[in-house]
């Protein structure tokens, strides 16, 4: 679907081929340009409780504090953040407490966590907050670059350089995570800001996808298909031919690419604001 | 740094310190922990640290190896692990890690969650059994002319942009009769390979006198010119 | 928003154009001024500053009046001047002046007089000619003395001299003095079309009109903003045009007759050879060549004088005027303001004869509505929707456009009137661009939300998922206003609701403590208050009925199944344990209560329910002195209850403590009683799975009741099928760590760790900094010999507890009776010691839960699709349940 902010989005969730249940959530809105993604975990079903906890959280809340008459940003956030920083921020932290109080509250979710990558994005920008080792892709020219960093133990090492990412995507500890939302009353969300340029193509995934398909197999899905709807099937079913041993969930995000049509035709558009 | 114990039966037969990257276990002299019993072998497995985690392998063992009472061939080791080899047991114990692991094996498929004040012992505890000098150096970019703002950028992020755009950390002057610059000219990400530079205008950025096509990794003194604006690349000490 | 957006800017962008439109048509001064500005540009840049060489200009200037004399000046001087051009060859002389009146010279007037007197006195013979001959020096001095026949008669001898006359203004539509026919021959008769008018005259003295070569008009009418552009060629009068005195010059120079000139009107105005086009004011644009003193002028002193070469007027146009200061018309023309009138004349006839035209061609009209309306679709359309500065470079593009063909046009002799376009064209573009600017501004508007906002927002967000009491915390946090006060009273009603009355009652003081008028926060908290906390002081009795009272005054009181709820007791690891009051047999109960929840695994509700009252019916059936009774179950919504016995009494955790032993003998009796009680549940296949102080209660009468019988598993039994761990991490038994099937002899271990508390005032596993170690302690290690504690504890009880707490069941007491057995043999000071168990190997890893003790689900180890789940802690600390 087409958003009204300038960009085209999908997104779709799975359970895989082995599990029965599906931890993972997603959720975006194409009026305010939102992603969501969230791979929750914690007994029974309360995985899935966190993870549509923080989904429709963040969702409510951009709702209210963006989708209103008025942009309402939080008055304090971590510094140097954009006033769109400082909301997903908020909206990521919100999503935090309602997770943990639930769990507090309700014993039998007690313990549940989620992991959470959110972005918002336009045709020229976007602002990414996430906790935990859900990922961000932006994919560029051909190039897919991961711009979110795990908050997982190997992602740690593999920041600090002890480990490669190699060793890291063989290492058991993979699933160890330093940061989730609902873990503790209060959250360090990483946010973000990177511009986005006419072609770009923004992708959210859960750990289901990276641990079932290589980076340069969903670069090469990105680079065959046309519309996000496509390319998270694709991505989908590939994941599922690789074992679809976890849920996954992804979102795509494509910023129309200009120049689709001839030289005089990208000029005389680009002279027109969006 | 992690201990272990080495017990027969519930007794405790001797405390290990494990201070070295890897230790072995086995009935012959040459091994770190020598365990003279018949249904041990020569070389038993050895227990490893590997990028800040631990590690047990089975070294062909006739008997095997047990994490947990499960046999294994390789597996990762946590704070309590018990490592069976035929009637001993090697307890792992690493205080400095939080508990986090308590299932029989180490899962390779779940998703766990570890109290985020741990985290920095853990990290610290990781740290700490590496070599100091694995602590690495922050990149900056120093701007030498052309300066907008701040004349030096810290390569904080994963990801730090160069452009005209007042989006972007790292602004620059352009060139030209009307000083035009692309809103992004480039962007440096952080790789576990270092730095790199990566054109997203095309040819805008130039490296040591070449103009950059795609992305080059980025070396400490490296020239980068972006409209008229030259920055110097450089590698400091974390503070 | 978009889209309402960009048809305000259409709106604006039309109504603009409309505007423009209006004034286009009606001519308006608002923006036909500012076509004349474009205009007069234009005019500037197509001034040819050579003299044109037909024409030259005698004035009488500043310093000819110096050198000759105070104006007005003798006609005789005139007639002189005349005589002197006449004798230099002129083509055409013109004197703009206008002599409308017979000279008024007072010398010749006297003269006269005397002449008159001199004659009548000489008829009267009063006196008489002697010698000089008065009549002739009266003669003479008359001759010399009239100007007006010394300038008649160099009129006549020049005989090309074009003379001016005026209209000098008044309303059209009386009846037109009639004029001599001298002046009317110079003028052609009018035909019934539409061409200025005018209603009076003023034309040379008869004599001179006569001798005159020709008339003309000198009138110059100017625009609406007083500049100077257009000269009328005709001007009617009386039934006749009237050529301009410019005209008139141009024509006897062109040796033309009136009756050579052809009227077209609207069209052009043929002289000969000549085409002069009209516009359809029947005016001709005039160019003027510079700002002034571009016309060869010679001073009238110099002419006097002689200084002026022989050649110089040879064969030209002379037109003779006034310039000196003070005495000249002076007239605002698009390339000068102040410029003289003298010069007027000049410059049109040099347009006239060098054919230096400025015309409006007959597509003019279309092509300046064309352009409005490219213009108007541009700003309604296109503008609003590009970018500012592509924006900017269009607009500037097309104005640089429009004035280039305008100028280009203009330069060729065609007038397009591309100011109303620009006007258009600039004020849309400040008005959209302003408009966007403005509303960008607007729509980017982004509002501080405060802490205190926040804080709100969250506690709504809580409220909605039903968390009441961290609503509450954050609501706390956010300044009372009224807003507040309606959301908290909501709040309030929901404690209420969730049968929270001293919550609710909390909530309602919060208000009342800022605002105790506001509605009926004061009375509902007294309410509730009393509600919640006069069943429990007032005891069973009188309070009761009271309690009814109040309650029926205010809020219904709530039940639950059968049983009136009277207040809550507390919250337990399921749920909110309540004051119950069945009411038909008047018996007050404990109700627990835990919510039911669909099962992971897709298990109905039904069977959830089903197994819930499968596990308390098993636990109901137990029919014991000392194991607290259980009345009944029941469900209602999503809420299953169990309602047991009310018991007045404390549990035995202060006991457990070293300074709060109880006497050996008693804490022996009374685990004895226990363990006599566990032996008969056991026997009906019911597990506690959950022994320790805090569930033995020790009652007021003192007996021994062994609380939540099976409460473990009808808790477990609640939320999932496969069963999770319930236990107290401190009394779990090894194979209740280990996730292992577990029996009575579990119970017993559990039992066994509460026997040594109570003996000794210690655990006797005591874990390290992590429950991990805690369960590997009860798992591997061995405990501390209770005589190293408290070496005064009989050394038979040594045995009895190394006994109950072997790692393997089967090593130790298998039934609760052969346990009472054994420590009431201890009591009777004599027992067999068993043999010290041997630890097995760890049979089990540990389990990870975070340090709080108390009662806890753990994970089965294997759960979910993929090799086993690695759990983090799901364990959620509650407080003692009361009973």
């Amino acid at each position: 679907m087409k958003t009204r902010v300038g960009v085209e989005v999908a997104g779709a969730s799975d359970p895989g081929c082995v599990r029965k249940n599906n931890e993972d959530n997603f959720a975006v809105d194409p009026d305010l340009g939102l992603l969501v993604v969230a791979d929750g975990m914690g007994g029974h079903n309360s995985g899935e409780v966190a993870s549509d906890i923080a989904c429709k959280t963040v969702v409510e809340y951009a709702r209210k504090m963006i989708g209103g008459e008025k942009t309402v940003v939080p008055e304090d956030g971590a510094a140097g953040l954009t006033p769109r920083g400082r909301q997903l921020e908020f909206f990521v932290k919100a999503a935090n407490a309602m997770i943990y109080e639930k769990g507090r509250a309700f014993p039998k979710d007690a313990g549940m966590g989620t992991t959470v990558v959110a972005a918002i994005v336009d045709s020229k920008s976007m602002t990414i907050a996430h906790v935990g080792d859900s990922r961000l892709y932006l994919w560029r020219r051909g190039d897919l670059t991961q711009l979110t960093e795990d908050h997982s133990l190997v992602g740690e090492q593999v920041k600090r350089g002890r480990i490669t990412a190699e060793e890291a995507a063989r290492s058991p500890q993979q699933n160890i995570l330093t940061r989730a939302l609902g873990a503790d009353k209060d959250v360090a969300v990483d946010v973000s800001e990177h511009p986005l340029l006419p072609g770009d193509l923004v992708l959210l995934a859960t750990d289901g996808l990276s641990k079932m398909v290589g980076d340069a197999d969903v670069a090469a899905v990105i680079a065959g298909s046309l519309s996000p709807q496509r390319i998270v099937d694709a991505l989908i079913s590939k994941s599922r031919a690789a074992g679809g041993v976890d849920n996954i969930a992804i979102v795509v995000a494509k910023v129309p690419a200009v120049g689709e049509g001839s030289g005089v035709l990208s000029l005389i558009s680009s002279l027109f604001r969006r | 740094m992690p201990k272990l114990l080495l017990k027969f039966n519930a007794a405790v037969i001797r405390e290990i310190a494990m201070d070295k990257a890897s230790i072995f276990i086995g009935r012959k002299p040459d091994n770190d922990i020598v365990i003279d019993n018949p249904a041990i072998s020569g070389h038993h497995c050895k227990l490893t640290m590997e990028g800040g985690g631990y590690y047990v392998e089975d070294l062909e063992s006739t008997n095997g190896t047990f994490v947990n009472e499960k046999r294994i061939k390789k597996s990762g080791l946590h704070h309590n692990d018990v490592v069976g080899v035929a009637k001993h047991a090697v307890v792992f114990l690493n205080e400095a890690e939080p508990a986090v692991d308590g299932a029989p094996q180490p899962s390779c498929d779940a998703t766990m969650v570890l109290a985020p004040q741990k985290q920095a012992e853990m990290i610290a505890a990781s740290a700490a059994a590496e070599k100091p000098a694995a602590a690495r150096k922050v990149g900056w970019l120093r701007i030498i002319k052309g300066a907008v703002g701040v004349a030096e950028h810290e390569l904080k992020g994963i990801s730090t942009y160069i452009g005209k755009s007042d989006r972007v950390q790292v602004q620059i002057r352009g060139s030209g009769l009307f000083g035009s610059a692309p809103e992004v000219a480039a962007s440096v990400h952080r790789k576990p390979e270092g730095y790199i530079i990566v054109a997203v205008t095309e040819g805008y950025p130039v490296v040591n006198g070449a103009k950059v096509a795609g992305s080059v990794v980025l070396k400490e003194g490296d020239m980068i010119n972006c409209g008229s604006t030259s920055m110097m690349f450089e590698l400091r000490e974390p503070t | 928003m978009k889209n309402k957006g960009r048809l305000i800017d259409a709106a604006m962008g039309f109504a603009l154009t409309s505007f423009v439109a209006v004034n286009y048509f009606y001519r308006l001064p608002l923006l036909e001024s500012v076509e004349f500005k474009a205009y007069d540009l234009r005019a500037k840049l197509r001034q040819d500053l050579n003299p044109p060489p037909e024409i030259v200009l005698v004035a009488i200037d500043d310093d000819s009046i110096a050198q000759i004399g105070r104006w007005p000046w003798p006609r005789s001087r005139m007639a002189d001047a005349i005589d002197n051009l006449q004798a230099a060859g002129p083509k055409v002389i013109g004197i703009n002046i206008l002599y409308s009146e017979p000279e008024q010279n007072q010398g010749l007037s006297e003269i006269r007089r005397l002449e008159e007197k001199y004659k009548a006195l000489l008829g009267e013979k009063k006196i008489s000619q002697k010698g000089v001959d008065f009549a002739l020096e009266f003669s003479s001095s008359t001759i010399a003395m009239d100007s007006d026949s010394k300038m008649l008669t160099s009129l006549r001898s020049a005989g090309n001299v074009v003379l001016p006359l005026f209209f000098p203004g008044g309303t059209v539509g009386g009846k037109p003095e009639p004029v001599p026919v001298a002046v009317s021959s110079s003028a052609l008769r009018a035909g019934a079309y539409d061409i200025h008018e005018e209603a009076k005259i003023a034309y040379p003295i008869l004599a001179f009109s006569e001798t005159a070569s020709g008339l003309g008009h000198a009138n110059l009418y100017t625009e609406s903003d007083g500049v100077l552009r257009r000269e009328s060629p005709l001007v009617k009068y009386g039934g006749e045009l009237y050529p301009s005195f410019a005209t008139r010059l141009t024509m006897a120079y062109l040796g033309l007759k009136i009756e050579d000139l052809k009227f077209e009107p609207g069209v052009a105005l043929t002289m000969g050879t000549l085409r002069v086009p009209l516009d359809d004011e029947n005016r001709m644009a005039v160019l003027f060549n510079g700002p002034q003193d571009t016309i060869r002028v010679v001073p009238f002193a110099n002419l006097m004088a002689g200084k002026v070469g022989a050649d110089f007027f040879k064969d030209k146009i002379v037109i003779l005027g006034l310039t000196a200061s003070g005495l000249s018309t002076q007239w605002n023309t698009p390339v000068a303001q102040g410029f003289p009138a003298l010069e007027v004349a000049p410059n049109i006839i040099a347009n006239i004869l060098h054919r230096k035209f400025l015309t409006r061609p007959q597509w003019a009209e279309r092509a300046e509505l064309g352009l409005l309306a490219f213009i108007g679709l541009f700003i309604m359309a296109i503008l609003p929707r590009l970018k500012a500065l592509w924006g900017l470079v269009v607009s500037i593009f097309l104005a640089f456009g429009l004035f280039g063909a305008g100028t280009y046009l203009f330069m060729n002799g065609q007038w397009l009137k591309i100011g109303y376009p620009s006007v258009l064209l600039f004020a849309g573009y400040l008005v959209i661009i302003s408009k966007n600017f403005l509303v960008a501004e607007k729509g980017k508007e982004l509002v501080e939300a405060s802490a205190i906002e926040t804080n709100k927002m969250l506690g709504l967000s809580f409220q909605g998922q039903g968390m009441l009491d961290i609503a509450f915390e954050k609501f706390r946090l956010c300044p009372l206003d009224d807003n507040m006060k309606d959301t908290l009273y909501n709040l309030a009603l929901d404690f209420e609701r969730k049968r929270q009355y001293s919550k609710a009652a909390a909530v309602f003081e919060h208000i009342a403590a800022k605002d105790p008028k506001y509605k009926d926060v004061v009375e509902r908290a007294k309410k509730l208050k009393e509600a919640s906390e006069g069943a429990v002081f007032g005891g069973v009795g009188g309070a009761k009925k009271e309690g009814t009272v109040m309650l029926s005054g205010g809020a219904a009181k709530p039940t639950l199944g059968r049983y009136e709820i009277e207040k809550e007791l507390g919250r337990g690891a399921m749920g909110v344990v309540y004051l119950g009051r069945d009411p038909k047999i008047n018996r007050m109960v404990a109700l627990k209560t835990m919510t039911l929840e669909e099962g992971s695994d897709g298990e109905s509700m039904k069977s959830v329910k089903e197994r819930f009252f499968r596990e308390a019916e098993s636990a109901g059936t137990l029919n014991h002195p000392n194991i607290v009774r259980i009345f009944d179950a029941g469900d209602e919504n999503d809420v299953a209850y169990i309602a047991m016995e009310l018991l007045d009494g404390h549990d035995l955790v202060k006991y457990a403590r070293k300074d709060g032993l109880l006497p050996i003998e008693k804490a022996l009796e009374y685990l004895a009683i226990v363990s006599d009680a566990l032996d008969y549940a056991h026997a009906q296949g019911i597990v506690h799975r959950d022994i320790k102080p805090a569930n033995i209660m020790l009652l007021k009468d003192g007996s021994i009741r062994v609380a939540d019988f099976g409460i473990a598993r009808i808790t477990s039994s609640s939320k999932t099928a496969t069963g999770a761990v319930m236990g107290t991490p401190s009394y779990m038994s090894p194979e209740q760590v280990a996730g292992k099937k577990v029996d009575g002899r579990s119970d017993l271990f559990s039992l066994a760790v509460a026997l040594y508390e109570l003996t000794t005032g210690e655990k006797p596993f005591k874990g390290g900094d992590g429950i991990g170690t805690l369960l590997f302690q009860i798992a591997n290690d061995p405990h501390p010999d209770i005589l190293t504690i408290k070496p005064d504890l009989p050394s038979a009880l040594r045995a009895v507890i190394d006994k109950g707490l072997a790692k393997n069941p089967d090593e130790r007491f298998q039934r609760g009776s052969e346990f009472a057995a054994a420590i009431r043999a201890v009591l009777k000071g004599g027992a067999a010691p068993p043999d010290r168990p041997k630890v097995n190997l760890p049979s089990a890893a540990p389990v990870t839960v975070p340090s709080d003790f108390n009662t806890m689900a753990i994970e089965p180890p294997q759960r979910g699709g993929v090799g086993p789940a690695v759990k983090a802690p799901s364990i959620k600390p509650h407080t003692q349940e009361p009973v």
